[in-house]
């Protein structure tokens, strides 16, 4: 006999709204009340709008944005290569 | 291009690898994104599987953005090669220059990852586990994103979301959620304190991220100082010359071959980094001996160094 699918046990709508509030509690605590909203109640592109508009943000400041985390340290090398070259030219 | 294009051109992109049989992912920032933590790069960090490059590399050809074609990033980045990926280097491409370039960063392996990354997948991301292993970086704005991805795993019933808490109270919360398994406590022994109530839970989780925090600074200098004579060879080759991506690809190869070490993580040894960032986290930092007790066996996240 075909043994029956297995089917996981859904939460209950009373634990989905207490992880849900779990949820929103760390995300206040950890990136503040704003981003919370932006994580929670925003969809992808609401999400992805208010991102640009951050980074709208900081460059109409004057401010440069910092290089990604992978090519940040490769970027000293090429300054400190950069630097090399024409100390000695 | 704004966020939403650039979103859709990195799954275009994705999706376009894996109906010619590239086994990829993306990672990171845009993944947190994904996963509704929202994280201001806009830069794509893209796993791929090493017999993929080749594909890679022909689909970056073909691809020009706003009429730039891609290149490689400057004179920084080590060729899209496997034998270097297998040493934890990173290959960078770019379309454009400026703040308003498209670029990718391409990883042929997960940095950290104690697991296969490629069955790992969820959609065209990488999962949270992957992500978080990947996030251990020396960088303050990191860990609130990695207890966010554990949080999510325990969630979803992945009872290894409990490797990636590091926030004191979201682990006690966490536990008055879900059952902490014993192999999770025994992977991580800073859970030890948070199953038996113990008030020294914050500091071995300070302490943890403080190691994983050296090892990664640790892992940069490494890289760096084998990056130096490369980012020299290339600058001369690459002087005044405007080559195609397929020209500078074998420029960078034929650098790379002569003075880009493959492995420099392995030639200091995985051991003596290990036990560097074990005491410069511990004692460097004023903790007890004892502490060192309370690291984990990360030795699983270095196999990616080994062939």
């Amino acid at each position: 006999m075909m043994a029956a699918p297995f089917r996981p046990a859904l939460p209950t709508p009373e634990q989905r709204a207490r992880l849900a509030e779990i949820q929103r509690d760390l995300h206040e605590r950890l990136f503040g009340e704003e981003l919370a909203r932006v994580n929670l109640d925003f969809t992808l592109a609401e999400r992805l709008a208010y991102l640009n508009w951050m980074r709208d943000t900081v460059r109409r400041s004057g401010r440069e944005l910092p290089p990604s985390y992978s090519v940040g340290w490769l970027l000293e090398v090429e300054k400190e290569v950069e630097a090399e070259e024409a100390r000695k030219t | 291009m704004d966020d939403t294009e650039l979103h859709q051109f990195y799954l275009d992109l994705v999706g376009r690898l894996r109906e010619s049989g590239v086994l990829c992912a993306i990672t990171s920032g845009l993944a947190c994104v994904h996963y509704r933590i929202a994280e201001t790069t806009k830069d794509c960090d893209l796993l791929c599987h090493p017999e993929g490059f080749a594909k890679l590399l022909d689909v970056l050809a073909t691809i020009e953005v706003s009429g730039y074609p891609c290149d490689y990033r400057g004179n920084l980045s080590p060729p899209l090669d496997a034998r270097w990926h297998a040493g934890g280097w990173t290959s960078h491409f770019t379309w454009g220059r400026g703040p308003g370039a498209v670029t990718l960063d391409v990883f042929g392996r997960a940095l950290r990852g104690s697991v296969p990354w490629e069955n790992e997948l969820a959609g065209l991301f990488a999962n949270q586990h992957i992500v978080a292993e990947m996030k251990r970086t020396d960088r303050d704005k990191d860990w609130p994103f990695i207890t966010s991805l554990g949080v999510q795993l325990l969630h979803a019933g992945d009872p290894r979301g409990w490797l990636h808490l590091y926030e004191e109270d979201t682990v006690r919360t966490m536990l008055g959620e879900y059952p902490c398994p014993a192999d999770m406590v025994a992977r991580r022994p800073a859970l030890n304190f948070a199953v038996s109530q113990d008030a020294r839970l914050r500091g071995a989780l300070l302490v943890e991220r403080l190691f994983w925090e050296h090892l990664d600074a640790l892992r940069i200098r490494l890289l760096q100082a084998a990056l130096r004579p490369y980012n020299t060879a290339v600058r001369r080759a690459l002087r005044e010359a405007s080559p195609s991506l397929r020209e500078s690809h074998a420029i960078r190869l034929n650098c790379a071959e002569q003075t880009l070490a493959v492995n420099p993580l392995v030639d200091y040894g995985v051991e003596r980094l290990l036990e560097d960032a074990r005491r410069d986290a511990v004692v460097g930092s004023g903790f007890p001996p004892e502490a060192l007790k309370w690291l984990p066996d990360c030795h699983a996240n270095f196999n990616y160094l080994l062939p």
